[in-house]
């Protein structure tokens, strides 16, 4: 009895050491946190890392449209790419990189006479998974 | 290059053998029907059909109707009247004499027995009534005669006229050398001009002529004057030697030098008029062969896989030029002229089908000269469904110090089908564009919206109404 008590004593031991919490005690751990937009929108102008004048319709003579992204949280740097389209036409497409706790980003474009018509910005991961869809329109 | 051999004149080979095939054509049934009725009706329609075509060409548009007509008409009536005369000509011809015989008018008959016969009776002062048929029948013409089938001779021809015996008294007919019927009663005359001293055997005489093509010799019995009937002509023969002639210029019996000299001429102008005649209507039709006419023609596109759809063609019609003889072109009708292209072959895509000759059907006589364009573009995809967001299309200008912060569509997206090559391209449904001008205040607009290319369709049943439901708010004072 002296002598089988630490053999099993050694391979609980080992047991516990190597075996993760939740299949050991049924705990929770908690889960890794997730790259969450909390905002995009579609803007005239940045102003003090803010997006001003958030819209749906642009005119052609604001010269500018910007599309501002905020995340939060961002567990780890990573990237996310703003891809504009015109008429379900690949304009451009930019990768910004994201740094952890939290982080805001944006792209803009420059407008000329032909940018005229719907428009839209597909939010991305580095997955290229779609996180969000930003309609609007370029006007007179 | 053109494979037909080309004459100077502009004339083909083919050209030369249809003329001079189709005039041997129209000799041979000249020659198989001379003589008869038909052939004089036939002439009648031809004058007819000439009119038509001068009506035609003068613009006479209810004239040429009217004229088609009377010989439609006309060829029925020929047909249905003269059917006995062109059963008997049919009937009694051989597969040679169809294309190559002269056929004689009457076999072998015995004219100097009849000669004979007719001026024994005229000396006795017997009266007779006996019938020469040509090439009309007249079965239909005579009634109640008696069955003879003797073969002609003088005494038989005595013992018939003979005053008392029963057969005596009526028409004789006679087929080549043989009596074939006696007994005969004609159809009597109803003119009224005829002469006063003839008598029933004249009347029935003249009454046959009338509608028949034979000769009917009448012996008078008061008289013992011989009268021969032909044509409605009437001849009084004044000796055996004058009815010898009329009887062998009858039957066709061509003995004489002059007499085969005059059969020969003729046939010989009838040949020439058919050569000419049809010469002229080739002519016609295809004199020149320049006439150009340029057709818009529909294409139809036949044989593609039953599971694919036609979602796009670069044209749903082509350009045909084509050339043929002015009435040619005149007389060609949409219908005749098809595009019909075979999509066999044709895949899920794009597919360039090219416009081959034998794709184009054209009637008779026209030619192909040119196609626009060369080729189609034919696009063929599987229809499948889709699910797409619908996005609003403005136009126009916001009113300075307006901003449009929210637009929401109801329903915010749509089913459409359409090609799933072309759908794959496809992100957004658009609607129609929306004015901004006259927007002050929030508001709803119900628009529809556009389905590019034309080939997509809304799922069945759907409304293609959206609601489109927007926000506008007035734009912050700058901050200094």
């Amino acid at each position: 009895m002296k002598k089988t008590f630490p053999i099993i004593g050694w391979i609980l031991f080992i047991a516990i050491a190597i075996a993760p919490p939740k299949a050991v005690w049924g705990q929770d751990a908690k889960a890794p946190a997730k790259l969450t937009l909390v905002r995009s929108v579609m803007c005239e102008t940045i102003q003090e890392y803010a997006p001003a004048h958030p819209a749906v319709v642009f005119s052609i003579g604001l010269g500018r449209v910007s599309c501002f992204t905020e995340f939060d949280p961002v567990p780890e740097k990573t990237y996310v790419h703003h891809k504009w389209y015109q008429n379900d036409s690949l304009i451009t497409e930019k990768r910004l990189t994201i740094n952890p706790p939290r982080w805001s980003s944006f792209t803009s474009v420059q407008l000329r006479e032909s940018d005229k018509g719907p428009w839209r910005v597909e939010v991305t991961d580095e997955n290229d998974k779609l996180m969000r869809t930003l309609r609007f329109s370029i006007t007179d | 290059m053109d494979p037909l051999i080309p004459f100077n004149t502009g004339l083909r080979w083919q050209d030369i053998a249809d003329i001079l095939l189709n005039s041997y054509i129209l000799f041979r049934l000249y020659v198989l029907f001379r003589g008869t009725n038909v052939i004089r009706m036939t002439m009648a329609i031809a004058m007819l059909w000439m009119i038509e075509r001068l009506a035609v060409s003068m613009g006479l548009i209810v004239t040429s109707w009217a004229m088609q007509g009377i010989i439609a008409a006309a060829a029925l009536i020929v047909i249905i009247v003269f059917r006995n005369e062109i059963a008997s000509v049919l009937q009694t011809r051989d597969f040679k004499s169809f294309f190559w015989g002269f056929p004689q008018r009457q076999v072998q008959t015995p004219v100097d027995i009849i000669v004979e016969s007719v001026y024994e009776m005229a000396r006795r002062k017997l009266g007779a009534l006996i019938v020469l048929p040509l090439q009309k029948s007249i079965e239909t013409v005579v009634q109640s005669g008696i069955p003879w089938q003797g073969k002609l001779s003088r005494e038989m021809l005595l013992s018939i006229f003979w005053h008392g015996t029963p057969v005596h008294d009526g028409a004789t007919i006679v087929h080549g050398d043989r009596i074939v019927e006696v007994a005969t009663i004609l159809p009597l005359s109803k003119k009224t001009d005829l002469p006063a001293y003839f008598g029933t055997r004249h009347r029935a005489a003249v009454g046959l002529t009338e509608q028949s093509d034979a000769v009917v010799i009448v012996v008078s019995e008061e008289r013992g004057q011989v009268t021969v009937f032909k044509d409605e002509s009437i001849i009084h023969i004044q000796d055996n030697i004058e009815l010898s002639k009329v009887l062998r210029e009858h039957t066709g019996e061509v003995t004489t030098t002059n007499g085969l000299k005059r059969h020969t001429v003729e046939l010989g102008i009838a040949a020439m008029i058919c050569l000419a005649s049809i010469t002229g209507i080739w002519f016609s039709f295809a004199r020149g062969l320049e006439t150009l006419v340029t057709l818009e023609v529909p294409v139809e596109f036949m044989n593609r896989d039953s599971k694919m759809e036609i979602f796009a063609a670069s044209a749903s019609s082509v350009r045909l030029q084509l050339s043929g003889s002015g009435t040619l072109i005149k007389s060609v009708r949409p219908d005749q002229v098809k595009v019909k292209l075979n999509l066999a072959n044709a895949v899920a895509g794009s597919n360039q089908v090219p416009i081959a000759r034998d794709s184009i059907a054209l009637p008779p006589g026209i030619q192909l000269k040119k196609v626009e364009p060369q080729a189609l573009e034919v696009t063929l995809d599987l229809p499948v469904e889709k699910t797409l967001p619908i996005q609003v299309t403005w136009s126009g200008k916001l009113a300075a110090g307006l901003i449009m912060e929210d637009v929401r569509v109801v329903p915010d997206s749509v089913k459409v089908v359409g090609g799933s090559q072309m759908l794959r391209g496809i992100q957004t449904i658009y609607t129609e564009k929306i004015p901004l001008e006259g927007i002050a205040t929030g508001g709803t607009a119900t628009v529809s919206i556009v389905l590019q290319p034309s080939s997509l369709k809304l799922e069945n049943g759907v409304r293609n109404r959206i609601d489109v439901i927007y926000k506008v708010k007035r734009r912050p004072a700058a901050s200094s």
